[in-house]
């Protein structure tokens, strides 16, 4: 039994701190209940860029962009048709017709999201580097222009509305358990452990084997599942956004979320989205006496966004690899014995 | 006719300005490993001093901006990125990006988010017309300006001891310090550098709307950030071609487009950021020593 | 001259050199050698304060200078010749060596300058020459001159028959003995072990991080011995230290 929760403590751990943070919001005041959400909203967009940027170490300022196309496709699929024909009224017939609900819209949004990512993915798993990063970038700037544009399909950089509310705590819970079920099975399958160790010497595995564009492809792929879904469950949230919404702010947001927990671990990520979203949140009800719901914190009042930036320098600063260190969660007996043996100060026994 | 000279004109200035920006994110980008996105924060810092000097002879307002913001880079780069020193560059980014962030944060609390008008002379702004062209002059100063700099770089560069040390820490910062140079000078020299080539685009890049906001350094950084990259990194050079060519470009995008993909000028050009990273991967330009392998 | 008490280099949880103790005295000139990924690299860069010391301390001069960081110590008189030359390529010659005397004066310089021009007259025609486009035995050259431009007490070389046609080694290890001769203690990282034996007064032999042999020339001018330590087999006799 002890050997099981030891092997499996990685995953479980995530999910019960999960689980906690679900429940202690769910029965908290209705405003920390939305807070709630957007929390579990954010460590789902969080896993979803550490599946690339994480695993591969290629650090891509676009993952955003399948937010964007999750949200919008989500949006298309889910509004009521009658709602959509005088909002939309430029769809296709066929598009106008559908109305699916919260669990195939999902699936849908995200799968669509992938074959976008599919549509790139081939030079640009190629790239290393801040070329990578460069062109992932790119790709942001124009699916926001395309978004902020195409007013037929997206109603351009006016308010997408009416999306039906069916994100809940128990549904964003649910989703969060899921998908850091996906990307923890992909980070400890072959593909996911070859493409983590190329991570570490870019350089030596291309020396070693081509695959590795394959592998990053893999993560890609699973990255945009991810992150569509995410920007779903977004759209679902809110009920409304607009194009900027998953553009500068929540690029560099989920960013620093990711390394401020630990690019390279899922634990970093989870954690580093909790961490992050909690502080927000406080900084915010401390400033101004009343919570505010959207993700994005742009300088309503510049304190609480001061604060945020204040925080996150100084922890980074004394732990450069983020909270984590890059490491998942461990089984505390086990963690309890590592310290023990690292201050008798013998390295044979200090592994990991 | 006259509008193609207008348009060139335009051109040359943007891509002027676009230069001067691409080459004071690619100072301290070759010599620390940094992409500084509180560049951005330099330019907006720079432009909210033209407004507290608005109306003092404008020989004290320009020289005064350039100034508080060569201070406002040193004050960054021991403040900021000092205890940072040798972090990799995601961490160095996030840093960046949460200093940005801050400074913005602290401008809008000082300045709130409106945008404030400031005055600057007039011959900035005036209209210059030979022959059948007029154009501003603001074009030229930009052009101007941007030649200034980048020889008085280059020239620094070649001639000074600080220059040679910069270009050896440039090459490899640890064997830099092997020889004796000290870290902490050739640091602070970039950023100062740095900060001198940011008040002369704050100085362009408020002239052309009369106004500060405390988001006015976002656009500016990334187009830095684009063209040091472009252009090659590690290049001051490939820097500086990068940025000219992308403010080329746009004006090219802006005349060639027709009406109805007007809006979709940026997508344009990034998908042309794409298409040269394809081909190009290290950039146009590639300095031997500094070559990433790929 | 120089003192290194029992020096732990870790990188990250990985110790690589554990519990090393060496010392250069004076005027003489000192081995380390070892097999590849030993940990000689690391203690020269541990040395000059390029690499953290997770325990233990370094002595120059008596001075405790643990972590000074490099740029210092260049001026207290301690020099590093980097392992593959690592010269600026994209600098000439002239300003090569014209990084390292930042804090003379110009007179000081120029002598400093044609000091190192007599020495290595293969320099001098090519001042102006990007230092890129010289061949591997005068790179050699230019970075022990740069590291001599400011006269340092205590010089450290890190593998500088690296890569090198065995003529020019030969002319490399002639050049440190006449500044053996001239009073500057060294400190010589190698991987041709014979060369180094032969040319130091003593030598220590580093292996998995370790001091594992360490002798005079004399002593240790048995090969058998060498090679056994590279090699790991135990035990070790005459002045061995075991883990």
């Amino acid at each position: 039994m002890r050997g099981f929760l030891e092997r499996a403590w990685p995953l479980l751990g995530l999910w019960l701190l999960l689980v906690v943070v679900a429940t202690i919001g769910a029965n908290a005041s209705l405003v920390i209940q939305r807070d709630t959400i957007e929390i579990l909203v954010n460590v789902v967009l969080v896993v979803g860029l550490y599946s690339f940027v994480g695993t591969s170490g290629v650090l891509s300022f676009g993952q955003m962009s399948f937010m964007a196309i999750g949200a919008y496709v989500g949006a298309l699929l889910t509004i009521p048709s009658v709602q959509k024909a005088s909002l939309l009224p430029d769809l296709p017939g066929w598009l106008q017709a559908i109305e699916l609900g919260p669990l195939p819209g999902a699936l849908l949004a995200g799968l669509v999201t992938v074959v976008f990512a599919a549509i790139i993915v081939f030079p640009i798993v190629r790239l290393s580097g801040l070329a990578a990063s460069l062109v992932m970038f790119a790709v942001l700037v124009i699916v926001f222009q395309v978004a902020s544009n195409w007013t037929a399909v997206t109603r351009g950089s006016q308010t997408m509305i009416g999306v039906p509310t069916n994100t809940t705590i128990v549904t964003a819970l649910a989703w969060a358990i899921a998908v850091i079920g996906l990307v923890y099975a992909y980070q400890r399958s072959a593909s996911g452990l070859r493409l983590r160790a190329s991570r570490e010497d870019d350089f030596a595995a291309r020396a070693a084997g081509v695959s590795i564009a394959r592998e990053r492809a893999i993560a890609f792929l699973l990255s945009a599942f991810v992150t569509g879904i995410g920007g779903f469950l977004y759209a679902q949230f809110q009920g409304a956004f607009t194009p900027s919404a998953f553009y500068l702010h929540i690029t560099f947001l989920t960013i620093a979320m990711l390394v401020f927990g630990g690019q390279k671990s899922l634990a970093g990520a989870v954690i580093g989205a909790i961490a992050i979203s909690i502080l927000s949140l406080l900084f915010n009800v401390a400033e101004d006496g009343f919570q505010a719901g959207p993700i994005d914190f742009p300088g309503r009042d510049g304190l609480a966004a001061a604060g945020l930036a204040i925080c996150i320098l100084a922890v980074l600063a004394r732990r450069r690899d983020g909270l984590m260190r890059g490491r998942e969660l461990e089984w505390p007996g086990r963690w309890i014995e590592r310290r023990r043996a690292a201050r008798l100060n013998d390295p044979e026994t200090d592994r990991s | 006719m006259t509008s193609i000279v207008q348009h060139l004109v335009d051109a040359a200035s943007l891509g002027a300005l676009y230069a001067v920006l691409a080459i004071g994110i690619a100072l301290m980008f070759g010599i620390m490993n940094l992409m500084n996105l509180a560049y951005g924060e330099l330019i907006m810092i720079g432009g909210y001093s033209l407004y507290a000097l608005n109306g003092e002879p404008w020989p004290l307002q320009l020289l005064g901006c350039v100034v508080i913001t060569i201070v406002a880079a040193l004050l960054m780069e021991r403040l900021a990125f000092r205890p940072f020193r040798g972090a990799s560059a995601p961490v160095l980014l996030v840093t960046s990006f949460a200093l940005s962030f801050a400074l913005q944060a602290i401008a809008t609390v000082a300045f709130t988010s409106r945008a404030k008008g400031v005055s600057l002379p007039g011959f900035l702004d005036s209209s210059i017309t030979v022959g059948s062209v007029s154009f501003s002059s603001l074009n030229v100063v930009s052009v101007v300006a941007a030649l200034v700099l980048v020889t008085g770089l280059a020239t620094g560069l070649r001639r000074s001891m600080i220059g040679v040390q910069m270009r050896a820490a440039a090459e490899s910062f640890a064997t830099a310090r092997l020889v004796g140079v000290r870290a902490d000078k050739v640091i602070a020299a970039a950023f100062g550098i740095s900060g001198l080539f940011a008040g002369v685009a704050a100085i362009l890049v408020v002239a052309q709307s009369g106004t500060v906001t405390p988001t006015i350094g976002v656009a500016p950084v990334l187009v830095a950030f684009v063209a040091t990259i472009v252009g090659g990194l590690g290049s001051l050079w490939g820097a500086a071609w990068g940025g000219f060519g992308l403010g080329a470009l746009t004006v090219l995008l802006q005349v060639v487009l027709p009406t109805e993909l007007a809006p979709y000028r940026d997508a344009f050009l990034y998908a042309g950021v794409i298409f040269v990273l394809l081909v190009r991967p290290q950039g146009l330009i590639v300095l031997r020593a500094r070559l990433e392998r790929v | 001259m120089l003192e290194l008490d029992q020096i732990t280099i870790s990188y990250g949880r990985t110790a690589v050199v554990t519990g090393l103790s060496l010392t250069v005295p004076q005027g003489e000139a000192v081995s380390l050698i070892g097999p590849n990924g030993a940990g000689k690299t690391s203690t020269l860069a541990a040395i000059v304060g390029l690499r953290q010391i997770t325990a233990g301390s370094v002595r120059f001069d008596g001075e405790e200078i643990t972590g000074r960081a490099p740029e210092l110590l260049v001026r207290q008189g301690l020099a590093l010749v980097p392992e593959r030359r690592q010269i600026f390529t994209t600098l000439t010659v002239r300003e090569n060596l014209r990084l390292a005397t930042a804090d003379l004066d110009r007179v000081a310089a120029a002598e400093a300058l044609e000091r190192e021009m007599e020495r290595f007259p293969a320099l001098r025609g090519r001042l102006e020459h990007p230092a890129g486009g010289l061949s591997g035995g005068q790179q050699q050259q230019l970075a022990i001159s740069r590291a001599l431009m400011c006269r340092p007490r205590l010089l450290l070389l890190d593998e500088p028959s690296l890569g090198l046609a065995p003529k020019i080694v030969d002319e490399v290890f002639a050049t440190l003995d006449q500044l053996r001769a001239s009073g500057v203690t060294i400190l010589l990282v190698e991987q041709n072990a014979l060369r180094a034996v032969r040319f130091a007064d003593r030598a220590y032999v580093l292996n998995a991080g370790r001091v594992v042999l360490e002798g005079t020339s004399a002593e240790l001018a048995d090969t058998d011995l060498l090679t056994n330590s590279y090699l790991g087999v135990a035990p070790t006799s005459i002045g061995g230290k075991d883990a």
